[in-house]
């Protein structure tokens, strides 16, 4: 059993990155740029922008906008989103549910095709089998993603009329978003399978168990499957946190109304409040996946649990 | 099968399964034959028509309030909320109310609804982000019967009726000081012919049709307006029928839905785009022979064809057609290096000299400004200004606007029915004065401002577009095409200098 | 020798496509038959093998009528450029942090990997953006804003180096004979972890194409004129239908060459590290 000290020391940690990312964001968006200008008409006179700089806080001296602000997020308030005039963290947990659908969705899709697709290219080294994969894995990985989606548009939803061109709302929606985020991490997967099992199909301990007679599904099974668990854990973890914190430019690309496009569009506007927001939520997100990620290794590897952190 | 695999067959089955879950979460799209659908590039920004300086959020607003007046096809200004108006005296206007309207939720259309509206406007203590200009210019609103009022201005302002189309969209007061600001900013109430229904942000806003509207009930029951930000996936909708209107049509691919089987595109005209002039800090820029230079070495001609594809066209000097003043007859600088080298090296540069030109990209509808910007460097090249090109993006665009950071720059004005706002706002140095300052200009400017008699005005037009036309404050170049795509079965043509759409105007065939 | 060619032809195959590109980037102003940024709106849009005023068109020319070929020839430069130097500046920047971090342990370690979480959870466009916003557009900012971004992989890396047992008896060894910790990490397990930093940073480099390529679909790329394969690709989304020469050349080269580096990671792992490489492959926008 994984130690109580070390969850509670890793909860800590967590915590300490929270504040950490949102200290920084705080920082460099303000550096960033004047959100003020850009909220009001060309028109507006200098009093105009000075009382609208007063209004919101920005003409007071950066430590104190800060100590303002955590005083307000301790009790939950994230501020009011400069150009939406709405909660700036109720906006973004209004996106969250879209964000969440299209990345489980593509990482299943990751998994159930790069695992299996992995370990036959491994099983099946340098055969027809494995360049064709690792081409197409290599291809997903080759192209921007803004590519990806446009081309899959271009041909599945205009030429051929399979699917609904940009938008959400039913399953047909969700297929090319998924196709052009799942090509990319299916590609990951699959490469880092076929690695790794190419790797522990090399091990001592696998020979062992050839030389013992055993038959090779069993010992693929029982013994090298085993072994491949925890890097594709790992990977399928960072892929989780990094399309959580915002597909931005595939939700662009197909209209979907995800959290990615939130922070891009925020950032762009200099949407201070909303930007932070956002931020923070993806960040925590990221946070409980790797913890997740960190506690399964914990409990599959033993070696780790002694140690500071996985290897 | 051991437990490691089971464990994974789990993993990778609950994996599977969760997307089908969380499909419950979303909300199905609904198109049929009675909605008329249109899609911009991005979504709207607020419900409250006075909090709202965003093009495209005017265009879902536009349908659900309505202004004392509208921007006719004639392109004079015609009644809409105001049956009629007169000028009283220099500083009064006096407008008679139409009868009979209610706001969406019943309550009655009267003479408080103006008076509150404009009030709410004016107000310096709670300002509004839309009422800069109603705050300069309007003393006070007074109230003679439930339906007239009198419009007091502080000094003489003949733009009175194109500000009140900009941005003075008439508000219940009985229902917003029942649900107060917030509530009102999520639950809009006009008098428009449309019924705000839905917002689903970053998916669609939906409006319903007005049943009692005083115009008569729109063709169309229902109005939907999507946000679709990627330009080919905009036009990928047009072609599949998923809308009925797509925004901002990238040049390249009008012909293709010209002759498409079932779309086609009208155009009508967009934001003048011009490349401003730091004639302030700059040295060689001060000199005026400079200035008209650099508009004498760039071919806009070719610009706008080639280019731009012939989707826009040339401009003879800052204002534009729609303008009070305006003269057809005034000839643009013609495209004449040889001529531009002269002039450069009578004012003491025959080498030329350096300087920046920043292009704001992602600009809202200015499609283009890269390659524009790209061409006319390749042209100052020819007759020896060596411009290095910035990207920017509209945020740092107008810091660096305001902080006088620009030397040259690219800069877009939508048209506007206030004709003498932009003279103002870029020319005249009491209010900017950022780059460019001239007595004579602000002289001008100042008359051109305060003339209430329209012949008189159009005469100090005249002469102030050709004073500017001289001074060359800008090089001057174009006036964009904004080309909409629609789909065949819309009966509908542009009202010209109108950006904004109405959708109780669309006729389904 | 013949086995050995054999054995590894993916691989030589590879570093011989890497080694043109680095050839054909090298001597572009030679090989390129016209100036890269030389427009004329005339010739705008024409289609490969054309012959104009100008001369020959190769792979057509692009909206502005400038010379499709001479810049892909130009581009390969800036785009190798840049994703080498990015690559330059995170793998010691990374290496550094991760070696620290292990060496040290507990609390060190610890508080550096707090740092890459936050790194990592950091939106990287909010970084573009600002970097852009504060110092300018130029393509050294670029550099600098991707090689910031991306020094987590190598530090996870060389720490997971100095992870293993081996490594640690080591240590302890070398502790006790009296070295000091500089020396320790210079002199021996900086070695250790070159090798699956290089195979990572290879990885990494094809990465880089693909991310600026997403920086100027938010138009905060390579300032133009100047040209690079990924803001030309990003160029050519308008004429995806109309142009097919603006897209497919250029994204022919980026498909090549990350094709062939990646390769070449594949190779380099094979015959240097087998262990390498788990959490490395660098996240492009999305």
């Amino acid at each position: 059993m994984v130690s109580w000290w070390y969850i509670g020391r890793r909860l800590a940690q967590t915590a300490v990155v929270l504040v950490g990312i949102t200290l920084v964001v705080f920082w460099v968006i303000r550096l960033s740029g004047d959100p003020v200008l850009l909220m009001l008409p060309a028109d507006a006179s200098q009093q105009d922008i000075q009382r609208l700089r007063e209004l919101l806080g920005f003409d007071q001296p950066v430590h104190i906008q800060l100590w303002r602000f955590m005083e307000r997020v301790a009790t939950g308030d994230f501020g009011t989103s400069l150009r939406f005039q709405e909660p700036a963290l109720a906006l973004v947990l209004d996106r969250l549910p879209s964000t969440v659908l299209l990345a489980f969705t593509a990482l299943s899709v990751a998994g159930v095709i790069g695992l299996p697709l992995g370990v036959l290219s491994a099983v099946r080294r340098n055969s027809v089998w494995d360049h064709a994969a690792m081409a197409v894995a290599l291809l997903g990985q080759s192209m921007p993603i803004f590519w990806t989606g446009i081309m899959l548009i271009t041909i599945f939803a205009v030429a051929l009329d399979l699917f609904p061109s940009s938008g959400s709302g039913t399953i047909r929606h969700l297929v090319l978003p998924t196709a052009a985020l799942g090509f990319l991490s299916t590609g990951r997967v699959t490469r880092l399978v076929r690695g790794r099992m190419i790797e522990v199909l090399g091990e001592d301990y696998v020979r062992t168990a050839r030389a013992k007679g055993l038959t090779e599904s069993c010992v693929l099974y029982r013994h090298a499957l085993r072994n491949c668990l925890l890097p594709v854990i790992t990977i399928l973890g960072l892929e989780l946190g990094s399309t959580l914190g915002g597909a931005a430019v595939t939700e662009t690309v197909f209209a979907w109304p995800g959290v990615g496009r939130l922070i891009v569009s925020a950032i762009f506007a200099r949407d201070y409040p909303l930007v932070q927001a956002a931020v923070l939520v993806v960040a925590v997100m990221f946070v409980v996946v790797n913890l997740v990620v960190d506690l399964l290794y914990a409990v599959i590897d033993p070696r780790v649990r002694f140690g500071s952190s996985r290897p | 099968m051991n437990n490691a695999s089971l464990a994974i067959l789990r993993v990778v089955l609950l994996l599977a399964a969760l997307p089908i879950v969380s499909v419950l979460w979303a909300t199905p799209a609904g198109a049929d034959g009675n909605t008329l659908t249109v899609a911009f590039s991005t979504d709207i920004v607020t419900l409250d028509p006075h909090q709202n300086t965003d093009l495209n959020t005017m265009q879902v607003l536009e349908q659900i309030y309505e202004h004392l007046v509208a921007l006719g096809r004639d392109g004079k200004f015609h009644p809409v909320l105001a049956e009629s108006w007169e000028i009283a005296d220099e500083r009064t206007w006096k407008l008679k109310l139409r009868r009979g309207v209610r706001f969406h939720n019943g309550e009655d259309f009267t003479a408080d609804a103006v008076k509150f509206t404009l009030d709410r406007l004016a107000d310096t203590k709670e300002p509004m982000r839309s009422g800069p200009s109603f705050r300069q210019n309007i003393a006070e609103t007074v109230i003679l019967d439930p339906h007239t009022v009198l419009i007091r201005t502080k000094a003489p302002y003949p733009d009175l009726p194109a500000l009140l189309y900009l941005s003075g969209a008439i508000i219940p007061p009985k229902y917003f000081q029942a649900v107060g600001k917030e509530q009102f900013a999520r639950e809009p109430n006009g008098t428009g012919p449309y019924r705000f229904a839905s917002w689903k942000r970053d998916v669609q806003v939906t409006l319903q049709a007005n049943e009692r509207y005083w115009g008569g009930k729109p063709d169309f029951g229902a109005f939907v307006y999507r946000p679709i930000p990627e330009a080919a996936a905009r036009v990928a909708a047009l072609v599949k029928g998923e809308i009925d209107l797509a925004a901002d049509v990238p040049a390249e691919r009008v012909k293709e839905l010209e002759f498409g089987r079932n779309t086609r595109v009208v155009s009508y005209p967009g934001q003048q785009i011009y490349i401003g002039l730091d004639t302030l800090k700059v040295e060689p820029l001060r000199d005026r022979r400079v200035r008209q230079a650099l508009n004498h070495a760039v071919d806009v001609e070719a610009i706008v064809r080639d280019v731009l594809g012939g989707q826009a066209v040339r401009l003879n000097g800052p204002m534009f057609p729609t303008m009070i003043g305006y003269d057809p007859a005034l000839k643009p600088y013609a495209y004449e290096p040889e001529r531009a080298k002269q002039l450069l090296t009578q004012a003491g540069y025959p080498q030329g000299f350096n300087v920046t030109l920043d292009v704001p990209v992602g600009y809202q509808g200015a499609m283009k400004l890269k390659d524009v910007g790209e061409t006319v460097v390749s042209y100052l090249k020819k007759v020896g200004v060596s411009v290095k090109l910035n990207l920017i993006e509209p945020a740092a665009a107008t810091e660096r606007y305001q902080a006088k950071q620009f030397q040259m720059y690219f800069y877009g004005w939508g048209a506007d029915y206030v004709s003498g706002r932009i003279l103002e706002i870029l020319l005249y140095s009491k209010t900017r004065g950022y780059y460019y300052q001239s007595p004579e200009a602000d002289t001008m400017i100042a008359a051109y401002q305060s003339a209430m008699n329209s012949r008189r005005r159009e005469e100090l037009g005249r002469t102030l577009q050709r004073f500017l036309h001289e001074d060359a404050p800008f090089i001057f170049l174009y006036r964009e095409t904004t080309t909409l795509g629609l789909a065949k079965r819309l009966v509908w043509e542009p009202v010209v200098s109108d950006q904004r759409l109405h959708a109780s105007e669309f006729r389904a065939q | 020798m013949r086995v050995l060619l054999r054995q590894h032809r993916l691989g030589f195959l590879g570093i011989g496509i890497l080694l043109a590109e680095a050839s054909v980037a090298l001597l572009a102003p030679t090989l390129a038959p016209h100036a890269p940024l030389d427009q004329d709106t005339v010739w705008r849009l024409k289609p490969p093998l054309t012959v104009a005023g100008a001369g020959r068109f190769m792979l057509g020319t692009d909206q502005l009528g400038r010379d499709v070929l001479s810049r892909i020839l130009y581009g390969a430069r800036i785009s190798l450029l840049i994703g080498i130097a990015a690559v330059a500046i995170a793998a010691p920047l990374g290496v550094a942090v991760g070696l620290v971090a292990s060496y040290y342990g507990r609390a060190v370690d610890d508080l550096m990997m707090r740092v890459a979480d936050i790194q990592l959870a950091f939106p990287f466009i909010l970084l573009a953006v600002t970097v852009v916003a504060v110092l300018g557009p130029s393509v050294g900012h670029l550099i600098i804003v991707l090689g910031i971004s991306g020094w987590v992989p190598y530090a996870r890396l060389s720490r997971s180096e100095v992870f293993t047992l081996k490594e640690r008896e080591f240590i302890e060894a070398a502790r006790s004979l009296g070295a000091g910790d500089v020396r320790i990490i210079t002199r021996h397990l900086l070695p250790n972890v070159l090798t699956p930093v290089i195979v990572v940073g290879t990885f990494a480099l094809a990465n880089t194409i693909i991310v600026e390529s997403s920086l100027s679909f938010r138009g905060l790329g390579v300032q133009p004129p100047d040209p690079t394969w990924g803001s030309m690709l990003s160029d050519s989304r308008e004429y995806v239908t109309v142009a097919w020469w603006l897209w497919v050349f250029p994204g022919a080269a980026i498909l090549t060459t990350v094709l062939a580096i990646n390769v070449v990671g594949d190779w380099l792992r094979h015959v240097l590290d087998p262990r390498a490489v788990v959490a490395a492959e660098g996240s492009a926008p999305r």
